[in-house]
């Protein structure tokens, strides 16, 4: 066996001489220079095996989780369609939120006029309507005064028609400018 | 029973179902299976550690992403590893190519004492021992990442994350015969660059 043959063996095997075949193995005990060469080959691969890993960076996995949840196509939690409703809104869900404000101002001054109880009296032209939540209907004085779309927002359209249709405190009122 | 990555194989199927299903929480506990091995291999393959943070990271955003494709054909490992091995080829190959001044292992090395020669010493049991091994560490990583990439990746899989033939051809989608010759002409090509360097053939292995 010459030289360059038992050289392939031993890359082939990192040097390991156990592994090689007897003829391979017969040939290197007397051979100096393919010596060296296996000793060079597992030098070479105790060495690179000793290599320290990197350790994982802290927080590693966390942040990305992270990144899952911002780059998640079409799995929103639902706080996140809380906030949604909240917040400016993607362009994929504005006709919803834009269905949601037309229903609850159709039936605001539409059927919703029964429900007033004479605190503005009748609109005037280019007047603004607000609602007008009073949690205690004896009191006269209202316990909070908040704009029209932003009750809208911060409610489902059936629980904002409900409780307008409650004649609990809820009063529509109009204001001139 | 098999097991992948400390976990039996079933418990990691179960996961990877209930991640496909949407439990955003089973996906969290495969990458918390399987950062390790991730994040080893690219930072073995890219020498960086923050740009290897950031391919650990996009190989999981993008397996999550890809989860409803995935059908088990291979193990989940498996393909975890072909979309990392598929991002930092690409970054190794970018980072090639964006090198101004080739790294050389002829060069000195720089430390705070100034450059140095990269010698080894015929020493042995002294603390030297213990910085020159380091060196010498240190120069076979960088032996390493001289390798072109598709060397590079076989050699980090095969010998220093573990993986076998058969899923390294997986991995990296070629034959069996190739994952072989790469892995003979990588530690062809590392030992003959080490050899330029130092006298490995004199190095008594053992001690090392």
């Amino acid at each position: 066996m010459t030289c360059k043959q038992v050289h392939r063996l031993l890359v082939a095997c990192w040097g390991e001489l156990e592994q090689l075949e007897p003829e391979a193995a017969e040939h290197l005990r007397e051979c100096e220079a393919c010596q060296r060469e296996a000793k060079a080959l597992r030098a070479t691969r105790r060495l690179m095996r000793q290599s320290a890993q990197e350790p994982v960076p802290t927080g590693f996995a966390g942040r990305v989780m992270a990144e899952v949840r911002a780059t998640e196509p079409g799995r929103v939690g639902w706080y996140q369609r809380t906030l949604g409703w909240l917040s400016p809104p993607a362009p994929a869900f504005e006709w919803a939120r834009a269905a949601a404000v037309g229903l609850a101002l159709v039936l605001l001054f539409g059927g919703g006029i029964a429900l007033h109880h004479g605190v503005g009296g009748t609109p005037e032209p280019g007047s603004h309507a607000v609602v007008v939540v009073d949690s205690s209907p004896a009191d006269s004085s209202p316990a909070a005064t908040v704009d029209l779309e932003t009750l809208v927002l911060q409610h489902e359209t059936l629980a904002l028609t409900q409780a307008l249709s409650e004649d609990a405190g809820v009063h529509l009122v109009t204001y001139s400018h | 029973m098999t097991t992948d990555a400390g976990l039996a194989q079933e418990a990691v199927e179960d996961l990877v179902e209930r991640a496909k299903a949407g439990d955003r929480p089973a996906f969290g506990q495969l990458v918390e299976v399987y950062q390790d091995k991730i994040y080893g291999y690219v930072s073995r393959m890219l020498g960086d550690p923050d740009e290897a943070e950031d391919v650990a990271q996009e190989t999981f955003v993008r397996a999550y992403r890809s989860l409803p494709h995935f059908r088990g054909a291979a193990s989940f490992h498996t393909w975890l590893y072909r979309i990392a091995s598929n991002l930092a080829i690409d970054v190794a190959r970018r980072n090639r190519r964006q090198s101004t001044g080739d790294f050389s292992l002829d060069e000195p090395l720089e430390s705070e004492e100034g450059d140095y020669e990269r010698e080894i010493a015929d020493e042995s049991g002294s603390p030297e021992q213990l910085t020159q091994r380091r060196e010498m560490q240190e120069l076979v990583r960088q032996a390493v990442a001289e390798l072109p990439e598709k060397l590079r990746a076989v050699v980090v899989l095969y010998e220093l994350q573990g993986e076998s033939y058969e899923d390294i051809a997986e991995i990296l989608g070629c034959p069996l015969g190739t994952v072989k010759s790469r892995l003979f002409n990588a530690r062809s090509q590392l030992k003959d660059m080490l050899e330029q360097l130092v006298d490995v053939g004199e190095l008594e292995v053992e001690q090392l």
